[in-house]
């Protein structure tokens, strides 16, 4: 049933994938981008239409498309192992703090120094501090450290959102502040191919390497003493574990500003589907959340004459999708 | 061979919780360890698996010390049953014993002969019925099992449970102790029990520790050392009592 799942889900993310290339203002099928990028590539002297074609998908669909792709994938695996490992099912990247520190860290890139690139290396150096404040926040109460995770997390989430709201105070009314409020509301348009080019990379390793990461997963989601005792140094792997979910989360900010509920609602929804396994699990989160994304991505920018920022539209879609979840579990519970 | 050599170990300072216990374990034996709550059972559990930083060469597994052995092959040595299971995740029942590999593999999931040590794992325990049943709704004596399946499917030399039959009735209780005694007699398998019941260290036999306020009181055959009389004394009651009170079970009056 599991593997089925996956399969089941990696065709139709497949299938959607081909389906949304040719989806936006510009219309243009699949077969001419195929055909455009034949012949800017191998046909000596190619046709004007077939270089604007090949421009049009290469720095503008594709860099989209798989803005979205790590995003989704990103924001919900991560969402994934932190609940597994936190042994929490509501623990999720926007409760532990890195969506919020990344935004402060965001904000300072645009108000202090008004560069792209700081914007992006404080944005994830912010998300590290987020989860950072919230795990030393939860060891001030070792007796029920899940409760105090949480607390930890809404701490945390509450301290960067009020530097972040200072800094909105603080900012040039006319350039800043809208540029501020419209990357926090979370959208894939300013996803540059120069931009990924640095982001993929270490997004795709993280990806990758977390979604291997099941069996210890697994493990460490019963507790550090019978982790250890199945043989997983639950201190080191936990710590790395944390990092590389960290790393990915603060990327995904970095490149789409704030996609709340992903993180939360998709490991969720697998997780009603397949079962707490996080050797499937793990990789149908990251399917689903990079499936979701894509295809909300693609309903914000072209259904509507103007383009909605995508984080309204992942929060309008999850809520629902994550009420359905809580009355199912509660349904399976009774 | 499981070698503790003057073992102490503290959480706070001058409030010791272990002093200098010393015994050894060897290869299909049985011992229970018996003491009131609070006397350092757990804790010298604990120690053994490698939990708490303890005293460096105390603690010798098969004459290495137990802090010298990577976390991934101290498992291949020791499986743990718990008092208290941790997980919050309802997984089926396979995948729970099927944990008990995760340490015989580096990299990615689990291969046909590790489903099917899990599968003999279950079967060993009797409970072959119950693998694709959640684990989570479970009674509290099926769970138990399936964690003991999980540590047989480890493949380890030795099991530690720790209060195995804590919290269960008494029918559940009979189910766990059972299923001990005949693994011990069928596969020579070795265990190392703490447990608060004087009368379950008589059933399966072999030795018996008994620890007060962190010290060893007394080691040797359960047989011979678990009467009325010792376990009054272990857990400071009067002379007697446990007879008046009509709460001596015949294996410990005729001791």
């Amino acid at each position: 049933m599991n593997k089925r799942f996956i399969l089941i889900l990696s065709l139709v993310f497949l299938a959607s994938l081909i389906l949304v290339i040719p989806v936006g203002r510009y219309p243009v099928s699949a077969l001419e981008i195929v055909s455009s990028l034949w012949e800017r590539f191998f046909v000596p002297n190619p046709s004007l239409r077939a270089e604007e074609v090949s421009y049009l998908f290469l720095s503008v669909r594709l860099p989209r498309i798989l803005a979205a792709i790590l995003v989704g994938s990103s924001l919900s695996l991560s969402g994934a192992v932190y609940q597994s490992i936190f042994r929490n099912p509501l623990v999720s990247p926007g409760i532990l703090g890195v969506l919020a520190g990344a935004s402060t860290g965001a904000a300072v890139g645009i108000v202090v120094f008004s560069s792209w690139v700081m914007t992006q290396l404080l944005s994830l150096v912010g998300g590290i501090c987020g989860v950072t404040l919230s795990l030393t926040l939860s060891r001030l109460y070792p007796r029920s450290p899940l409760l105090a995770l949480l607390v930890g997390g809404l701490v945390s989430s509450s301290f960067f959102s009020a530097v972040t709201s200072l800094f909105k105070y603080l900012a040039d009314t006319d350039n800043q502040l809208p540029e501020l409020v419209y990357w926090l509301m979370g959208t894939l348009s300013r996803a540059t191919g120069t931009q990924l080019s640095w982001v993929a990379p270490l997004m795709v390793l993280g990806v990758l390497y977390l979604t291997l990461c099941g069996r210890v997963v697994n493990a460490l989601s019963l507790g550090d003493e019978e982790a250890m005792s199945l043989g997983v140094d639950s201190r080191r792997e936990r710590l790395k574990l944390i990092g590389l979910a960290t790393m990915i989360c603060s990327l995904s900010v970095v490149i789409a500003g704030i996609i709340n509920w992903v993180g939360l609602v998709i490991p969720h929804v697998v997780r009603l589907i397949i079962g707490p396994n996080n050797l499937t699990l793990l990789p149908a989160s990251a399917i689903l959340g990079a499936l979701f994304v894509l295809l909300t991505d693609t309903l914000t920018r072209s259904f509507w004459t103007a383009e909605f920022p995508l984080g309204i539209f992942t929060s309008l879609i999850c809520l629902p999708l994550f009420a359905v979840s809580l009355w199912k579990a509660g349904l399976d519970h009774d | 061979m499981i070698d503790v050599k003057g073992l102490s170990f503290a959480y706070r300072r001058h409030t010791p919780t272990l002093m200098d216990v010393s015994f050894q374990l060897g290869p299909g034996d049985i011992l229970s360890i018996l003491g009131p709550n609070g006397c350092g059972k757990t804790t010298l559990l604990k120690s053994i698996l490698g939990f708490l930083p303890i005293n460096p060469k105390t603690v010798f597994i098969n004459s290495h010390p137990v802090e010298s052995y990577p976390r991934s092959f101290l498992a291949k040595i020791l499986a743990y049953v718990p008092q208290f299971h941790g997980g919050v995740f309802p997984f089926k029942v396979l995948d729970m014993v099927m944990m008990g590999r995760t340490a015989r593999r580096k990299w990615g999931g689990f291969d046909r002969q590790d489903i099917q040590k899990a599968h003999q794992a279950l079967e060993r325990v009797g409970i072959s019925s119950l693998a694709n049943q959640t684990f989570t709704e479970l009674s509290g004596g099926q769970k138990q099992l399936v964690i003991i399946a999980r540590a047989l499917a480890q493949s380890s030399q030795f099991i530690l449970m720790d209060e195995p039959t804590s919290g269960l009735d008494l029918s559940n209780q009979t189910m766990v102790l059972r299923t001990m005694k005949r693994l011990h007699e069928t596969e020579g398998l070795t265990f190392l029990m703490t447990t608060h019941h004087p009368e379950q260290a008589l059933y399966l036999g072999g030795q018996v520790l008994m620890m007060r306020a962190g010290r060893v009181v007394s080691l040797g055959a359960a047989r011979l050392l678990t009467t009325a009389a010792a376990v009054e004394d272990l857990y400071g009651l009067e002379a007697g009592l446990l007879e008046s009170m009509g709460l001596v079970p015949a294996c410990l009056g005729n001791a």
